[in-house]
């Protein structure tokens, strides 16, 4: 097997997710340059360039009102199951192993191994800093993303309050309005339903071969087990 | 505004260049809202060597003449910045804001009428009957007074008067004006009752 085949099915799945994001983001940009314009022409208004589409907050508010939600559900999802739990579930750890877990679990400082990450070797802010680097990182690009999208929804609301010819309305206006949390909640409650689903569902349904579910033959009541 | 003496303005032929795009859209914007040209504009204007001159014969129809120029040269100068109208940045919904009220204060509606958006143009037609050139006279829209504020968002943008605020929408070829002569709402719906107002 060469290098690259080898490559490719040892990261196949970030692979495809990552080709499906950039075909997927292609098709959203592609459809919604349709819809606006169909907007546009029925209210008399001016047509957008795919290009000047693509630049427009219309266009970056739809990507990034999902993206914030997306990262939401993955750092609450992270961060939540460290103490959080489900009897049952794969998606849950073992019953009384909730919260940080001690550094011996956690392969950290003293208990570190030799191929263990440099930072869970070090100990002091590293390691601790380390500790927390998933859910740091989805956290930030959470608020990143919700900034853009009351900055990017603004400015997408305030082109359908000129074209209703009323006032443009300010960022502070803009994030108590309910188009701003009409968008958010509607993100957020999709995601709380798919992972709360997801967590009751792999109590009772499997998926032979999936980490997701537990194995087909594992019992219901059997905690944080993958298949 | 003091009116350019006509004679004085030259126009290059070589539209091909950009910096001919904007140049000619300088032009063509002075002649369209009655205001000085930029000296760079006269200076490189006037070095050029492949040149027409504006005659008295024609002053009459300019305004007709530069405002259909405008609309079909504004497509392949959409990237020109400052006074062109066909700017699809604010600056450009200022220049056609401005223009509009200059061309209706002048008396010269018919040209007023290039800049409204299609579906202002029809309803202002369609509400008085009339031709619009005529329909926009009626209206006796107010001097807009000093330019305040401005806003875009888009492909909309807002040009806030002393006495007016102008709605413009951005097509291919440039902004054109949706709504004209509105006045502050005065319901909680926020929306401007305007004189002139596509749908």
């Amino acid at each position: 097997m060469s290098r690259v085949s080898r490559f490719v099915r040892t990261s196949s799945l970030s692979l495809f997710f990552g080709a499906l994001f950039l075909v997927t983001l292609a098709g959203q940009a592609f459809a919604g340059w349709h819809q606006v314009n169909a907007e546009q022409a029925a209210s008399g208004l001016g047509r957008y360039s795919f290009i000047q589409y693509l630049g427009s907050a219309a266009f970056a508010v739809d990507v990034v009102e999902n993206w914030q939600s997306e990262y939401m559900q993955f750092l609450l999802y992270i961060v939540l199951t460290v103490w959080l739990l489900q009897r049952g579930s794969p998606e849950s750890k073992e019953l009384d192993r909730g919260g940080q877990e001690s550094d011996k679990d956690q392969l950290i400082g003293r208990y570190a191994t030799a191929d263990s990450p440099a930072w869970a070797k070090a100990g002091g802010w590293r390691t601790g800093l380390y500790s927390w680097s998933l859910g740091g990182v989805m956290g930030v690009i959470f608020v990143l993303a919700w900034l853009a999208q009351s900055i990017t929804g603004r400015a997408a609301f305030n082109e359908q309050r000129l074209e209703r010819l009323q006032d443009p309305i300010s960022w502070t206006a803009y994030v108590a309005n309910a188009d701003f949390w009409s968008r958010t909640l509607q993100n957020w409650q999709s995601e709380a339903l798919a992972v709360g689903t997801m967590v009751v569902f792999a109590i009772y349904l499997r998926q032979r071969g999936s980490p997701e579910s537990k194995p087909v033959g594992a019992p219901h009541t059997s905690t944080g087990i993958e298949g | 505004m003091p009116v350019p003496s006509r004679a004085a303005i030259v126009l290059p032929l070589e539209r091909g260049d950009q910096a001919g795009c904007t140049c000619f859209s300088e032009v063509i914007t002075a002649l369209l809202i009655n205001r000085e040209l930029p000296a760079r504009t006269v200076a490189d204007t006037t070095s050029s060597g492949s040149a027409c001159r504006y005659s008295a014969v024609v002053r009459r129809l300019r305004i007709v003449v530069v405002s259909a120029i405008a609309l079909l040269f504004g497509t392949a100068c959409s990237s020109g910045e400052g006074d062109d109208p066909a700017d699809g940045t604010v600056s450009g919904a200022v220049t056609v804001a401005t223009s509009f009220h200059d061309l209706v204060a002048s008396g010269e509606p018919a040209s007023a009428c290039f800049l409204l958006s299609p579906s202002a143009r029809t309803e202002l037609q369609n509400a008085a009957a009339k031709p619009c050139p005529a329909a926009l006279a009626d209206e006796a829209l107010p001097s807009p007074g000093e330019m305040h504020e401005t806003a875009q968002f888009g492909s909309m943008a807002q040009v806030r008067y002393a006495n007016d605020v102008v709605f413009l929408t951005r097509f291919h070829n440039g902004w054109r004006v949706v709504a004209a002569g509105c006045t502050a709402p005065t319901t909680a719906s926020g929306v401007y009752d305007c004189a002139v107002e596509g749908s």
